[in-house]
């Protein structure tokens, strides 16, 4: 699919929040949920070039700190972590893109009375295996992973890995202690990868009976020297599948990238390229294999971009080489940090890819990342972002 | 039957009332469980999975903060009116310490308190044993002892209330126990009733595992 770079447009009179970008030619339309710290925000563009139509935030004055979507079903489905700081954490979904959304009268995702503990935020979503397509799992802070049967309207707490063995040692990061990431497998319904922070990556190959952590090969910085490569204990950040290859994982870790080849069992660094090896999110391609971008940082004592600069970083060969990518980004310098979760791909071919900043700045790119514009700015801070092409 | 004040951000699970009344009384968790059979999702939002109140709710029953109180199991008559009002503090984290380096007077400051830890009814600072408290004998001086009973209560009251505020003491009534010789001194001050104009506490402090003194205190709230 081919697109034209055309001319800017004239400014649109409309009552929600422009953002002025291209005209260009190919009718797709993007809808961009932008998780906020006071409420969710829905973007939406339908020509790629056309600006952005942002909305007013839904959940205002709550923090969204994960989103969802799941596009298996005839229509997607839209899944919010919503959390009042007054009145605790919920999950809301959406079967009209967002117009409006529903919420359980029972708490949808909440620990069983006998754990004697109480969900402090859900961090992630991921829609099962297409075998089970009622299948949602989520993951929360504490560290613990849930799983729907209805579509992601309400959860289950997964026993064998909230009476793992190890779950004693888990920690907590700076952001607390929570499973963030959560990679079924595609083709393998018995199998799914988990990452939390700090413990590192889980996997279990039979549907969830049992779990091994699956971190060979990664740092653990924090630790004395003799002590850097623990069974577990990591702090990795993020982590994310390859496309073609579902036995292929990427990590950014809490100093280290690395990529799996064997279902997230054993870890090699594909840092080499990049110009620090810290920071938060990594994001693969929806279709093309060996393809990923990630945002570094200076350092964990140093949570700035390298150079101040607005910029990331696209690897095409599964992360032996990395090449930088600002086009269209801010020259200023620039000292926002970019969430595990705040930055995305659609579903599109070509793919765009998003990013939002603590800031409240939030940038797209229609060509894998070639060339960004500004979806919006000024929004309160960006916690996550998803999207989908419709 | 029981009155719920309902604050604004959670009618909308109650049809947009901003009172409701449910057959329930004796304790507040009776009238809590009654608001969960009845709406879950408001029940859920007032208590977490656990039947704990949530951090930055506040519950009141006819006019008394129930924290004070005897929390969930405080009484509730019959015709009783329980308001629920989402604390000021929400969404921020209450930092004691910021409360002792911006509101007291130097010398205060040289002892060097800090907060240990800080509830919705009590704070425990830490003195720390220097020798320039010391007194005749070796034994630290009952005047820093009185100024961290008189300090944490300050920062009970500020945790309390969701952020400081002007208060002043009204009454502060020491009795010394045990000498303290090189140990630092937790100082825990439970407030027993936090009115409207009024607060009262109780103070203990301790030195190893050892009761050192102990202190009672009015505070007039500003």
């Amino acid at each position: 699919m081919g697109y034209l770079n055309l001319v800017t447009a004239p400014s649109l009179a409309c009552s929600l929040v422009c953002v002025v970008g291209h005209r260009h030619t190919v009718a797709v339309t993007v809808l961009l949920l932008i998780g906020t710290a006071k409420g969710l925000f829905l973007a939406r563009r339908e020509r790629v070039g056309d600006a952005w139509q942002v909305s007013v935030p839904h959940f205002p004055m709550t923090g969204i700190y994960a989103v969802g979507i799941d596009n298996r079903g005839a229509k997607p489905r839209l899944l919010a972590s919503v959390e009042s700081s007054h009145f605790g954490p919920s999950v809301a979904v959406s079967d009209d893109l967002g117009a409006s959304w529903r919420e359980p009268e029972e708490a949808p995702v909440s620990f069983p009375k006998e754990t004697e503990t109480s969900l402090e935020r859900v961090w992630a979503f991921a829609p099962g295996a297409a075998s089970s397509p009622e299948v949602v799992w989520a993951g929360s802070q504490p560290s613990a992973l849930f799983k729907s049967e209805n579509g992601g309207v309400s959860y289950e707490l997964v026993r064998s890995l909230w009476d793992h063995p190890h779950r004693p040692n888990w920690g907590a990061g700076f952001g607390g202690q929570a499973i963030h990431s959560i990679l079924p497998h595609p083709a393998d319904a018995q199998r799914v990868v988990v990452a939390m922070s700090t413990g590192g990556v889980y996997r279990t190959v039979d549907g969830g009976q049992t779990w091994a952590p699956g971190n060979v090969g990664i740092q653990a910085t924090f630790m004395p020297e003799p002590e850097r490569f623990p069974e577990y204990g990591q702090c990795v950040h993020k982590i994310a599948r390859d496309a073609e290859n579902p036995e292929r994982l990427y990590a950014q870790n809490h100093h280290g990238v690395y990529r799996s080849d064997d279902d997230g069992q054993t870890w090699v660094s594909i840092a080499d390229g990049l110009p620090s090896d810290f920071g938060f999110p990594i994001v693969a391609h929806p279709s093309k294999g060996n393809t990923l971008w990630n945002f570094p940082l200076v350092a964990d004592a140093s949570r700035f971009p390298v150079e101040n600069k607005c910029q990331v970083f696209r690897s095409s060969d599964a992360g032996e080489t990395w090449q930088a990518q600002s086009h269209g980004l801010p020259h200023a310098p620039f000292y926002a940090t970019v969430l595990r979760d705040a930055m995305c791909t659609d579903n599109g071919s070509p793919a765009g890819v998003y990013f939002g900043a603590r800031t409240g700045e939030v940038f797209a790119s229609a060509d894998e990342g070639e060339s960004w514009s500004l979806v919006a700015s000024h929004l309160p801070d960006v916690l996550c972002v998803r999207a989908i092409t419709l | 039957m029981t009155t719920v004040l309902i604050p604004g951000a959670l009618r909308s699970e109650v049809d947009g009332a901003s009172r409701v009344t449910v057959d329930a009384h004796g304790t507040l968790r009776a009238v809590l469980d009654e608001v969960d059979s009845r709406w879950p999702r408001l029940g859920r939002r007032i208590r977490d999975e656990q039947g704990e109140l949530r951090r930055y709710v506040n519950v009141y029953v006819d006019g008394e903060d129930c924290r004070v109180l005897s929390g969930q199991e405080t009484e509730v008559a019959a015709n009783a009116e329980v308001q629920v009002i989402p604390s000021v503090a929400g969404g921020a984290d209450f930092d004691g310490d910021a409360i002792l380096a911006a509101n007291f007077a130097p010398w205060v400051q040289e002892l060097g308190l800090t907060v240990e830890e800080a509830g919705p009814d009590f704070a425990t600072l830490r003195l720390p044993w220097s020798d320039k408290l010391a007194r005749e004998g070796g034994a630290m001086s009952g005047q820093a002892l009185m100024a961290a009973a008189d300090t944490a209560t300050v920062i009970a009251i500020s945790s309390a209330k969701g952020g400081f505020g002007p208060m002043t003491t009204v009454q502060l009534s020491t009795t010394f126990q045990r000498p303290v010789i090189g140990k630092d001194v937790l100082v825990t001050s439970r407030l027993t009733k936090l009115g409207r104009s009024l607060a009262f506490a109780e103070i203990t402090m301790t030195a190893g595992d050892a009761l050192v003194a102990q202190a009672t205190t009015v505070y007039a709230i500003l």
